[in-house]
């Protein structure tokens, strides 16, 4: 197409018949503002990637090379996976201990908004909107809470209470901050459904929550995926309750991490292992995103 | 089953507007009844209050003598079609008519034939498998009235289930549906704005204004004696004509068929005259300046005076009442 | 010909519980207690118990010497740096995320894989991102960066050595990892602004900048309230990705808590600088929320 179209203004007249507009358009677009535009997404991408290509050098290059190099090569001079081995098969490695930690709290967080996201989306999409808006706006507060403000009396309960370190603590915390985006992406896809389908089904026999469980949250089931991938995503990058909360003996991957690129640990084994654990992460980010720029955020924000 | 419903004295204010007020209606077993009003004067309202997705403020409802007032939808019998149908949309049109029968925990081997029968009757053998997204309007509404006859209740609902169809399927599935009702003998309660529906479909019409039944009866009785004003000009299609009375100080209400055009004691100028097939609509003013409708066979130029006389004539108060025989359900000074 | 039935008298009120009467109002309302429950026992309690336990120590019950202590220790310092990293984040964020979302607005070659890239950091942890960055922007004159400078013949930059640049090298860094939840919100918002607004305001002899200021950012605005929401509240308490770039100097709010809370009978003295940052998140929380019910 592009061939074609940078011929045509000095191409003869049948290749001016065949597309007559598009010459000017193209030639149009590729003056002052297209060049700005590549330049903007030029310089933008090289800021957002550098940072990814870093992580990349310290996870496959030698320490000597990176971290420990008063001027870390930017063109990789050598190799090496031993960063990686010794993240994960040395005997004293942390790492796959705390990420089978790290997925089963994600797990729980995710499972969690669902079991008290769906409801509550549904009840705030039904009740008076005064009321909804209202309770949208106290969930809001929640999700700004500070952290580790929160995160200082919840320890001291939770060590009363014999949970102290627990992934159902540790998720339960977290929660806080899955709960709010949860409801926010359920409240609109329930608000996008027919609001005379629940009274269809309960007309037609069915209890209410029989309606509900039975005929509407089906109809919502990628806003359910989606807001289940979320929270299991805040929940893998969330560090400061499970700082707080967790066993420095027995902590989510997040917070091993810390631990070994501050106090204690390997750092370049951390980077090696998180690179390749973060690698799921990403694939999933690109197919949530498909989702995230949806109608349905929209609608949530207005609502 | 048929049964008859009762309405004793329901209300219902949704903040401080009232869309029931103080209502009382017996619809007989077996009968067609039609509920015509305009928009948003609470004619849905009064059904979801019967079908039980609305509670009611005060009253009774009673469906074959049961008082069911208080009981949730799904204990009713009370079968309803929504003016958007609501099909689920995650099932097929035989899963969607199946819907109620499941939902009575109706063995599947009860479940088919019940399901291939109303499917039958209704003429959607040929689409049970489809998705709901894949049909038209009209076999929409079929799939949905199938889905309210399947289940045998003893009452339906139907909230306008014909303003969604265009007018050319909507004229055939009128008189399908009237077939269909007598065919099953059922009790139809039917809401509309339209009084064309009211008029082919009902045995009795209710025509509701500011949530309470200005007038009932047959839609016929209605259109030739409407208790007020507000009936006659809401029934019809032209607004009704007004003279005044010069008797009394009220006015002689008149439809534009009552008229005799050539001579008589009443006189308009000609303002506007369309001709519409066979006849000629003609808009004009009497000598005190009020617009009169008329139609006549030869068409008038502009500015010319017509005389006509009255066959029929109504005569209203001032507060707009009729005054020959009916009387307005009274109501309270607006406070 | 009838006329519909007219009693007089009060209307029979129906004999029904409360539940009855009000069961379709009462039902979702029940469907929200259980969220009601969990954030009352585990946000709002906790929030207000840290309250009381910054007025506490262990031999006190009431007491202001956890503020007083904190305020010797310089803690004036700590938020004033703290509210410096929010509000340099904020403009680079939204500076950076309003050109992205701009750009993908538009149709062009490439418009996927940029949109991709644009998301990218969300999927990196914060805790790798802080790391990360601590090896671009380190204090040493090392560090990626400074290959970078070097590449190009220049002289290496010690970025942590004043304050400014140690809170810049913080700002940009969380920059870096938070832009992509504002681009994500701005992007739906630009979805819902009509196009022919545009074609309007072109009409109407708008350049592309008047039709950034009359047609965008109003349309953005009720998106643009909630994104400030989100990240202002999330900046405050910006924590881990300092820690690990700059370590307890300069003095963060968060870093200071963590700090307190780790050393022996400090969590009295922690409350109460995480109270205080409470403070700071309940004043934001008021001003933008009153912001956004204007007009």
């Amino acid at each position: 197409m592009t061939p074609a179209a940078g011929a045509a203004p000095s191409g003869g007249p049948a290749a001016a018949r065949d597309r007559p507009p598009a010459p000017v358009a193209v030639r149009r677009r590729w003056t002052g503002s297209t060049i700005g535009l590549y330049a903007a997404i030029v310089a933008i991408s090289a800021f957002l990637l550098f940072p990814v290509y870093v992580i990349f050098l310290m996870a496959f290059l030698p320490d000597n090379d990176t971290i420990y190099s008063p001027r870390p090569p930017l063109i990789p001079p050598t190799f090496t996976l031993s960063n990686l081995t010794q993240a994960l098969t040395s005997a004293n490695s942390p790492f796959l201990p705390s990420m089978y930690f790290s997925l089963e709290i994600a797990f729980l967080v995710g499972a969690i908004a669902l079991l008290i996201g769906i409801p509550t989306a549904y009840g705030l999409s039904r009740l008076a909107p005064r009321l909804a808006y209202g309770l949208t706006t106290v969930m809001f507060i929640v999700n700004m809470l500070p952290s580790i403000t929160i995160a200082l009396p919840i320890s001291v309960q939770f060590i009363k209470a014999g949970l102290y370190g627990s992934a159902i603590s540790i998720a339960l915390a977290q929660e806080l901050l899955a709960l709010p985006v949860t409801v926010f992406l359920l409240v609109g896809a329930f608000h996008a459904l027919p609001p005379d389908l629940e009274n269809q089904a309960r007309v037609d026999g069915a209890s209410r929550p029989q309606a509900i469980f039975g005929n509407l949250v089906p109809l919502i089931r990628p806003a359910i995926v989606a807001s289940f991938l979320l929270a299991w995503m805040l929940s893998w990058d969330e560090s400061t309750f499970a700082l707080i909360l967790s066993n420095p003996v027995h902590s989510p991957l997040a917070v091993e991490i810390f631990y070994s690129v501050t106090s204690r640990g390997n750092a370049v084994y951390a980077v090696a292992f998180s690179f390749i654990a973060t690698v799921p992460v990403l694939i999933l980010v690109v197919f949530l995103q498909r989702y995230l720029k949806g109608e349905d955020l929209a609608v949530g924000v207005r609502g | 089953m048929t049964a008859k419903l009762e309405l004793f004295r329901v209300s219902k204010r949704f903040g401080d507007r009232l869309v029931a007020d103080d209502v009382s209606l017996t619809v007989d077993a077996g009968e067609f009844f039609v509920i015509l009003g305009p928009s948003g004067e609470g004619k849905s309202t009064l059904l979801r209050m019967v079908a039980g997705i609305e509670t009611v403020d005060a009253g009774l409802i009673y469906v074959d003598g049961v008082d069911i007032t208080n009981l949730p939808p799904n204990k009713r019998n009370v079968a309803m079609v929504f003016q958007n149908y609501a099909l689920y949309p995650n099932m097929n049109v035989y899963q969607n008519i199946a819907f109620p029968l499941k939902m009575q925990y109706f063995p599947r081997e009860e479940i088919e034939p019940k399901v291939h029968e109303v499917a039958q009757t209704l003429g959607i053998t040929e689409i049970l498998d489809r998705r709901v997204g894949q049909i038209s309007g009209g076999q929409q509404q079929r799939v949905a009235l199938a889905r309210a006859i399947v289940r045998n209740p003893s009452l339906f609902l139907l909230d306008e289930p014909l303003s969604n169809l265009d007018a050319r399927v909507r004229f055939s599935a009128r008189a399908e549906l009237k077939k269909l009702q007598r065919d099953l003998g059922q009790t139809f309660v039917f809401v509309t704005h339209d009084q064309k529906e009211a008029e082919s479909l009902s045995d009795r019409t209710g025509v509701l204004h500011l949530g309470r039944f200005e007038q009932i009866g047959v839609f016929h009785d209605i259109y030739e004696r409407p208790v007020s004003r507000w009936v006659g000009d809401f029934v019809g299609d032209y607004p009704m004509n007004y003279l005044p009375d010069a008797s009394d100080g009220g006015e002689i209400g008149f439809r534009t068929e009552w008229v005799d055009v050539g001579a008589g004691p009443y006189s308009i100028v000609v303002e506007v005259a369309e001709r519409q097939g066979e006849l000629v609509s003609v808009l004009g003013r009497d000598p005190t300046g009020r617009r009169i409708f008329l139609t006549t066979l030869k068409q008038p130029a502009i500015g010319d005076t017509i005389r006509f006389d009255l066959r029929q004539k109504l005569r209203f108060g001032p507060d707009g009442a009729r005054l020959d025989g009916a009387q307005l359900p009274s109501r309270p000074a607006p406070s | 010909m009838s006329v519909a039935y007219r009693g007089g008298g009060t209307p029979p009120a129906p004999v029904a519980s409360f539940w009855q009467r009000h069961r379709e109002q009462l039902f979702p309302l029940l469907f929200v207690i259980p969220a009601i429950v969990y954030v009352g026992y585990f946000a709002f309690y906790p929030a207000v118990d840290a309250v009381v336990l910054s007025f506490q120590t262990p031999i006190q019950s009431f007491t202001l010497f956890n503020y007083e202590f904190n305020v010797n220790q310089g803690m004036y310092t700590w938020i004033s740096n703290t509210l410096w990293v929010t509000l340099g984040a904020l403009a680079l964020q939204f500076g950076l995320a309003l050109a992205i979302a701009s750009i993908l607005a538009r149709q062009f070659r490439g418009r996927t894989i940029f949109a991709t890239i644009a998301i990218l950091p969300i999927g990196i942890a914060t805790v790798v991102a802080g790391y990360t960055w601590s090896q671009i922007l380190p204090g040493t004159g090392g560090g990626y960066a400074n290959s970078v400078l070097a590449s190009f013949g220049w002289a290496p930059v010690y970025w942590l050595n004043t304050v400014p640049g140690a809170l810049a090298a913080v700002v940009v860094a969380d920059s870096w990892k938070n832009t992509a939840l504002v681009v994500i919100i701005l992007v739906a918002g630009y979805a819902t602004i009509p196009k022919s607004l545009y074609q309007a305001a072109a009409i109407d002899g708008a350049g592309p900048l008047r039709q950034f200021r009359y047609v965008t950012l109003p349309g953005l605005r009720s998106f643009i309230v909630i994104a400030l929401l989100i990240r202002g509240a999330q900046e405050v308490n910006i924590f881990q990705l300092a820690y690990e770039m700059i370590g307890s100097y300069p003095q963060l709010l968060t870093v200071q808590i963590y700090e307190l809370w780790g050393s022996g009978e400090g969590i009295y003295l922690a409350a109460s600088a995480a109270s205080v940052l409470l403070g700071i998140i309940a004043i934001f929380i008021v001003a933008v929320l009153a912001l956004g019910a204007r007009r």
